[in-house]
Parts: C-alpha cells; structure tokens; sequence
C-alpha cells in the first residue's frame, strides 16, 4: 500500500510515467555480458515494444493502483487469495525485470497466504464474504440441478402415461 | 491453563501486536516508516508463527487434531496469516 501511494503522490511517477520510462529504457536496451539481468529476450523485447508505443503513461497508473489495491485487500482480508496472487505475480513481474529489493521474500509470503486462502482472511471480511459466496454456489448449483432433473422427469412420466395409454408393461 | 486458554492467550498477543503493527502502518502513512517499524513487523510475525506453533502443539496434545495442513487451513493458524497480511498489505 505505501509503495502504491508513494507512486501516486511522486508526480515523477504518475505525470507522464517518466520513472517508468526511464527504468523500461535500463531493462530494454543497458544489458548487456552473459549474464544481464533481464534473462529473459522476450521480456527485454516486451518493454522494448512497451516504450514504442509510450505504454509507460498508462502503465504507471496501472501499477500503482494495482499495488494500492492490493494492499488494502489484504489489510482488510477481503479477497484474500486473490489478492495474494495478484501481489505475487506482481512481485515475479518485478524479479523478472532484474529488481530485487524485497520481492523474494514479498512473493514467498504471498504463496504461502495464497495456499492458506481458506483460512487467510479469517480475521477480515473473508470470514462473512467466502462462507456467503459458498452458500450462493451451494444454492446455484442444487437449483441448476433441480432444473436439469426436472425436464427427465416429465419426459420419464410422459413416456410411462404413454405406455399405458398403449397398453404396454 | 487449559488448552483453549493457553491458545487464546497467545493468539490475543498476536492479535493485539498486529493491530499495533496496523496502527503503526497508518500513522507513519503516506510518509517512509518510522524507524524500527520493519523490525516491529517482523517481531509480530515472529510472535505470531510461535502462538500458531503452540496451538499445534497444544492441539496435538489434546488429541484434537492430527492433520498435517494445521498451519495452512486451520483456523488457530490464521493470526499468522493477519500478521502476514499486515506486513505484505503495508509496505
């Protein structure tokens, strides 16, 4: 969430996606020996494509908001799984663009909080949200049911009100 | 102490030391942390993976449960998961 907000209020940041730009350009273009940062060719390309069509100005918006969002679904334990694999992904888009800092540990928590979804929102707002949506697919799925049974059960009668009528066993 | 009171005393320490960790996230917001804010977190969730370890191991006493996905799917392990929560959820 601080990250998110930092990046909403540094005018660097946000007006025009400078910062990001600048980083894109380091990514993209200073690699360089056998061992560069960005491993991946693809994803040096990717930002290279990015930077063409100056996605940066847009982009920067994208991550900041995606960075504060998913910080306040994690404090407030609203979607919690969800959440936890968004900010893991995010951190793996960050590693792979040769930034370290915290990500590692950052991404090895967020998989484990992503494997105890069930339980990882219990002090939040997933203690009401997931046992009501359980409910709502529990009451969908045995009406979805019922709905599928009942069309055979008038064909099953039909054809029993047809067999007596003919006269058949 | 029986055991759903050794659990429950260790999980309101935990409880009680996320919230300061959550406090303590907003009053230094929008700013950079507070000094010692980082070693505050990771005291809290230390603290709390030690009250999930105990509760295990009350619970493996107690007989009450001898499922290998305690920490993961067990509600006594979910203060842990708040502390986790606080710190991934603030920085």
């Amino acid at each position: 969430m601080q990250s998110g907000l930092e990046k909403l209020l540094d005018p660097g940041w946000i007006r025009g996606g400078l910062e990001l730009k600048g980083f894109w350009r380091w990514a993209a273009y200073a690699q360089s020996g056998p061992h560069p940062e960005v491993a991946y060719t693809w994803y040096r390309d990717l930002f290279s494509f990015l930077l063409v069509y100056h996605a940066y100005t847009w982009m920067a918006w994208v991550i900041a908001l995606s960075e504060l969002m998913v910080g306040i679904l994690l404090i407030l334990g609203l979607f919690t799984g969800l959440a936890a694999f968004a900010g893991a992904s995010l951190n793996l888009l960050y590693l792979a663009a040769g930034s370290a800092s915290t990500n590692p540990v950052m991404m090895r928590l967020s998989l484990f909080l992503l494997m105890a979804w069930k339980v990882g929102g219990y002090y939040g707002l997933d203690r009401f949200l997931l046992p009501a949506i359980k409910e709502r697919l529990h009451s969908r799925g045995a009406n979805e049911a019922t709905r599928k049974a009942v069309p055979n059960i008038v064909l099953q009668q039909s054809a029993l009100g047809l067999n007596e009528m003919h006269g058949f066993e | 102490m029986n055991t759903t009171t050794t659990v429950k005393c260790f999980e309101r320490v935990s409880f009680i030391l996320s919230a300061a960790a959550l406090a303590v996230t907003f009053i230094s917001l929008p700013g950079i942390p507070p000094a010692g804010w980082g070693w505050f977190v990771l005291a809290t969730i230390l603290f709390a993976a030690g009250s999930v370890a105990v509760a295990y191991l009350v619970h493996r006493r107690s007989g009450q449960t001898r499922e290998g996905t305690f920490f993961l799917s067990h509600v006594n392990a979910s203060v842990f998961w708040l502390a986790v929560r606080i710190y991934l959820g603030s920085v």
